[in-house]
């Protein structure tokens, strides 16, 4: 018994039952590598959004583009009281009853053909008497699914398209009415016609363009703070602050997302309002040591965040080792101004200039103290709730559809309102280059 | 407990007071067992990391309060198996003659309490891989040959062998450095 309790096994069991050996490092690493993983993430979910929109629009553009053959439906009726009488006897076969190089017999034909895919023509079965006199000759249209099959009964098409006694190659190709050609394909007995088998889809009657479009837009820029002192307040602000600021942090991205509703004033000025969110991230690594202000209150007004003028500084403070993402959230009411002038049939210039109200709403991570450069918690109780931001941009549109239209332009943008609380010693904006691809889509 | 309880609701509402109470309490702990299954202290570090990122994550399916210490043990148990398996390379659990796999516990006896658990470590983190791991499992951990075969994906036979090789393995080093002293 006493062998077995004094085993390997359980001494080795309770020497590390009680096994405790000191953590090299502190909870905060654990919380910067959750905050990274959170923000990777977000963007992977913010990426999945934008190419789900894209994917969407694009599949969208594609199923609803319009058919662009042309064809004119109108004149047809008119057409058929004026239509030459093409004798097609089958008596008389002799005689050359289609004369191919009469356009007007093959327009009438070709437009005989067309009238029937009319759209107030939309029987799953039309029989088509025409006024050629071909008497038996039928055209039967199935209309099943917008796909038109035209079916011709072929002994009475023979028979009106049969002729050519000298047996000459005539290959005649009637005018295009609807995309596609009618052909008639010599054989060794006559002709035949032959018709285009898939007809396009009758277009409907062009509907005018309102002058509001819906545009979906995605920014993608790199701003770094630009950190300043305001001015008077250098006794505030801690003698390395700004050293340590530009040491400490790298700007990762700044993505932002937005809808608009668009108002085209004239053909080249537009005006639009819409809703967006923001997002500016930046990589933060302090590791460092300094002396610790020495501040004396009276006499003084303390500052927005509550700090008194420095007059001296002394030995060293706390370490400060930090590293993590500072990320920074808003909803934000963008309105622009934009201008566009067309280059060519596709292709425009366009150009906006936009400012938008800000409302931070989320933030994550530390930032520095500007006073003691101590680890302070970036939250409103720092940053202002509220920020006016601008952008200004200028590139190219490419016009899709008759109403769609996929742009992409360069950008600059930045904050005019410092992000700091009002009356804080320090100012800090950001202003970036970027890119921004937008949607733009025209209402009925 | 009742701290433990307020500290388990505030960490299913991610705040984070509370996991870094919880870190605070276990951090120790969960380390010692990230050593164990580590081979060197920078792989122990980053599996306590991800250790505590997953039982911050998963910590709704904890249903019974009282099991904490047990269920976050086997969080970093199994996150270092599986951390091991993904960058362990090579042939590992060879079955080895069944003659090796008898019993040896009660066949000699070593003072390890003379020892500090870090030299012990030391000891423990020289045993080829697969010894270490069945080691720590069984003999400190308390899995069972089943538990440990399914987890390494070989025979009871082959753990129980591996075990006994480990146990010689570190009596051997204890005795020399006895003898050394």
């Amino acid at each position: 018994m006493e062998k077995s309790t004094n085993n390997i096994d359980q001494q080795l069991k309770g020497m590390f039952e009680t096994f405790q050996p000191a953590v090299p490092f502190q909870f905060e690493k654990i919380e910067s590598r959750m905050d990274a993983k959170k923000s990777k993430r977000r963007s992977v979910l913010l990426w999945s959004s934008v190419a789900t929109v894209v994917f969407t629009a694009v599949s969208g553009i594609i199923i609803l583009k319009p058919d662009t053959a042309e064809v004119n439906y109108g004149s047809i009726s008119k057409k058929e009281n004026n239509s030459k009488e093409i004798n097609n006897s089958s008596n008389n076969s002799n005689e050359e009853t289609v004369n191919s190089a009469n356009p007007t017999s093959d327009e009438i034909i070709a437009e005989e053909i067309a009238s029937v895919t009319s759209p107030s023509m939309d029987a799953s079965k039309i029989e088509a008497n025409n006024n050629l006199n071909l008497s038996n000759s039928s055209i039967s249209i199935n209309n099943s699914s917008n796909n038109i099959i035209a079916q011709i009964a072929s002994d009475e098409l023979l028979r009106e398209s049969q002729i050519d006694q000298n047996n000459t190659e005539v290959n005649t190709i009637y005018s295009d009415f609807s995309g596609k050609s009618i052909q008639t394909i010599p054989t060794s007995f006559g002709y035949f016609l032959q018709l285009p088998v898939r007809f396009p889809s009758p277009q409907m009657p062009i509907q005018p363009l309102s002058s509001w479009a819906f545009e979906v837009g995605y920014d993608q820029n790199q701003t770094a703070m630009a950190y300043q002192i305001s001015p008077g307040r250098e006794q505030y602000v801690h003698k390395n602050y700004i050293t340590r600021m530009k040491e400490g942090e790298f700007a990762l991205n700044a993505p932002q997302l937005q809808a608009s509703l668009k108002y085209y004033v004239n053909s080249n000025w537009s005006v639009s309002l819409g809703l967006g969110f923001a997002q500016t991230r930046t990589m933060q690594r302090f590791d460092f040591r300094d002396s610790v202000p020495v501040s004396i209150a009276q006499g003084f007004e303390s500052d927005a965040l509550g700090n008194f003028p420095i007059f001296g500084y002394l030995g060293l403070g706390q370490e400060v080792k930090y590293e993590g993402i500072q990320t920074i959230q808003m909803l934000s009411i963008p309105m622009a101004i934009g201008y566009q002038f067309p280059i060519n049939r596709f292709w425009s210039f366009n150009s906006e200039i936009s400012t938008r109200y800000n409302r931070l709403f989320a933030t994550q991570g530390k930032t520095l103290n500007y006073h003691d450069l101590s680890l302070l918690q970036a939250n409103d109780e720092v940053y202002r709730s509220g920020i006016w931001s601008a952008r200004l941009s200028a590139g190219a549109e490419y016009r899709m559809s008759r109403n769609q239209y996929l742009g992409l332009r360069v950008n600059t943008q930045g904050a005019f309102t410092p992000l700091y609380k009002k009356d804080a010693s320090v100012v800090n904006r950001g202003w970036s280059l970027g890119m921004s691809v937008f949607y733009t889509m025209k209402l009925f | 407990m009742q701290n433990h309880e307020s500290i388990i609701v505030g960490c299913r509402k991610n705040d984070r007071k509370s996991q870094q109470a919880l870190f605070e309490l276990f951090a120790s702990k969960m380390y010692g067992h990230c050593l164990r299954y580590s081979k060197n202290a920078e792989d122990a570090q980053d599996i306590l990391q991800e250790g505590f990122i997953k039982v911050f994550e998963k910590i709704n399916s904890l249903k019974d309060f009282q099991q904490l210490e047990g269920w976050m043990s086997r969080v970093f148990i199994n996150l270092a198996l599986s951390y091991w398996r993904k960058n362990h390379s090579g042939p590992t659990f060879v079955d080895i003659n069944e003659t090796d796999a008898e019993d040896e516990v009660l066949e000699e006896e070593s003072n390890l309490q003379k020892y500090k658990p870090e030299e012990v470590l030391v000891w423990i983190n020289e045993l080829p891989d697969n010894q270490r791991m069945v080691l720590n499992m069984y003999a400190i951990d308390g899995l069972s040959h089943q538990e440990i075969a399914s987890v390494l994906n070989t025979t009871v036979s082959n753990t129980k062998s591996i075990l006994s090789r480990a146990r010689k393995a570190l009596r051997e080093r204890i005795n020399s450095k006895n003898e050394t002293k």
